[in-house]
């Protein structure tokens, strides 16, 4: 597959309205490490949310933004595991279902947005990984991250369905610790590393979705780790900034660092943790850098 | 096969669920399992017994997390996790239970677009620690954090004209 080096990037409803960190690190990091952002007027919702209720209306929106990066000819690089999901599966669910296609096809082309569905969705840990490469990683750390034990949490979105070949192997992703290891920092594998963080079931039922966040903080808290790292903004709603909510509501007694990977990354290049966001985090993100300092 | 089965197969797309063995691995790795009185295995049985109504006026199907575990270890490629999508989109289709969060949601889109427009945040005057997680913080805006205003679409009623138009295709 051709590496593209300039992408559009999307950085969906969540991290642009209040995960504003994922999106501060990414556009720190991403440009020294030669992949070029650009900006598309007009992005709307992916309709991943609708999929529940919807699924035409989750189809038309999730061709509709893969339209409007086909107009500039870029392939899109969104900031979150459900938009990216959305937009690698909707070309197979409206292949799938031609009726739909055409009538999809048509209202995008009214609205002038020819739609052939040739344009690429990446997810960025495959941007950092297999376009930017482990090796131009491994160069630009000039603050290795020593000393800290860290558990990685991709999301389910970033790994299932296999079928789409998001990273590598879904049972047994290896992308984020590759990742990781040129940092510094070590990075272990633990039982639960693949569960869900339980934020599907925040809409229906909060105390579930608060609960099952919890078990798993509370399982990485106790197998001894620095910090959690993940690429997800769904993700990090729950991890990074429910904790408080888990503790009372749940008594689940935990308190533990959370970061973006670009955060870790842009603190290994030596970017300030003003620049990267990280004084947005809501977890206890000050350990880590006492830690460092202790270097 | 009833109407509500021709349905509902119009929307997974397949007859997939029909596959379904039973083998119960899609009940023992689901995270909603272990809170809820929530089995993907039952579900799909009942739909292979055409049981689709009591599922619909049930709020059981509003349970599963898409985490999509289910789906990956299938051994029949059944997909539970389709299936009960399925079965939301017809809940939906059929005016039967939606969890308010829903059109609470539609309507952000059909108005700005976006599931939430821009906030403000927290910002903490020093990193939190785990002797002092909350301290000091002032709320910022995108701008003033050094991040560009995004542009939406330009003409929203035209997005939200298509947008409704798409809604009702289920639903004639």
């Amino acid at each position: 597959m051709e590496k593209r080096v300039k992408f559009a990037l999307y950085p969906g409803c969540t991290v642009e309205s209040e995960q504003y960190a994922h999106e501060m690190s990414a556009r720190e990091v991403l440009p020294k490490l030669g992949i070029q952002l650009v900006d598309v007027e007009g992005f709307s919702c992916c309709g991943y949310p609708l999929k529940s209720v919807s699924l035409p209306a989750w189809s038309y929106l999730s061709a509709r933004n893969l339209a409007l990066a086909e107009k500039r000819g870029l392939d899109v690089l969104p900031l979150c595991n459900g938009c990216n999901l959305s937009f690698l599966e909707v070309g197979h669910y409206l292949e799938a279902n031609p009726e739909l296609k055409e009538k999809v096809k048509e209202m995008l082309a009214s609205e002038g947005l020819p739609f052939t569905g040739n344009v690429k969705s990446w997810h960025i840990l495959q941007v950092l990984h297999d376009v930017v490469g482990i090796e131009k990683i491994q160069s630009v750390v000039s603050r290795p991250l020593k000393g800290l034990k860290l558990a990685t949490h991709y999301g389910c979105h970033a790994l299932r369905p296999g079928e789409m070949e998001i990273l590598d192997d879904p049972e047994d992703p290896r992308y984020l610790e590759e990742l990781i290891a040129p940092l510094g920092a070590k990075v272990e594998d633990y039982p639960e590393r693949l569960d869900c963080c339980g934020q599907g079931l925040a809409i229906t039922t909060g105390k579930t979705a608060l609960t099952i966040s919890g078990t798993k903080l509370k399982a990485i808290q106790d197998r001894g780790f620095d910090a959690v790292v993940t690429v997800c903004p769904f993700c990090m709603k729950m991890l990074d900034a429910k904790q408080n909510a888990i503790r009372v509501t749940t008594k689940i007694d935990i308190s533990l660092p959370v970061v973006y990977y670009t955060q870790l990354l842009g603190l290994a290049m030596g970017i300030s943790a003003e620049k990267l966001g990280l004084n947005l985090n809501l977890s206890p993100v000050g350990e880590i850098l006492k830690k460092l300092e202790g270097n | 096969m009833s109407k509500l089965d021709t349905r509902l197969q119009h929307i997974t797309g397949s007859e997939r669920n029909q596959y379904c063995h039973q083998c119960g691995k899609c009940s023992s790795g689901c995270p909603a399992a272990d809170f809820f009185d929530f089995r993907p295995r039952k579900i799909v049985a009942m739909v292979q017994l055409g049981m689709i109504e009591e599922l619909l006026s049930s709020e059981v199907i509003w349970h599963c997390a898409q985490c999509l575990l289910c789906k990956e270890r299938c051994p029949r490629d059944a997909g539970p996790a389709d299936v009960i999508q399925a079965l939301q989109n017809l809940a939906y289709c059929l005016d039967v239970h939606v969890p308010e969060g829903y059109p609470a949601l539609i309507n952000s889109i059909l108005k700005t677009g976006v599931v939430q427009t821009p906030i403000k945040v927290r910002v903490w005057k020093e990193l939190p620690t785990k002797d002092a997680p909350r301290r000091e913080f002032e709320f910022r805006d995108r701008l003033s954090l050094g991040l560009p205003q995004l542009k939406k679409p330009e003409d929203i009623q035209k997005l939200a004209n298509a947008l409704q138009k798409v809604l009702k295709w289920k639903k004639e």
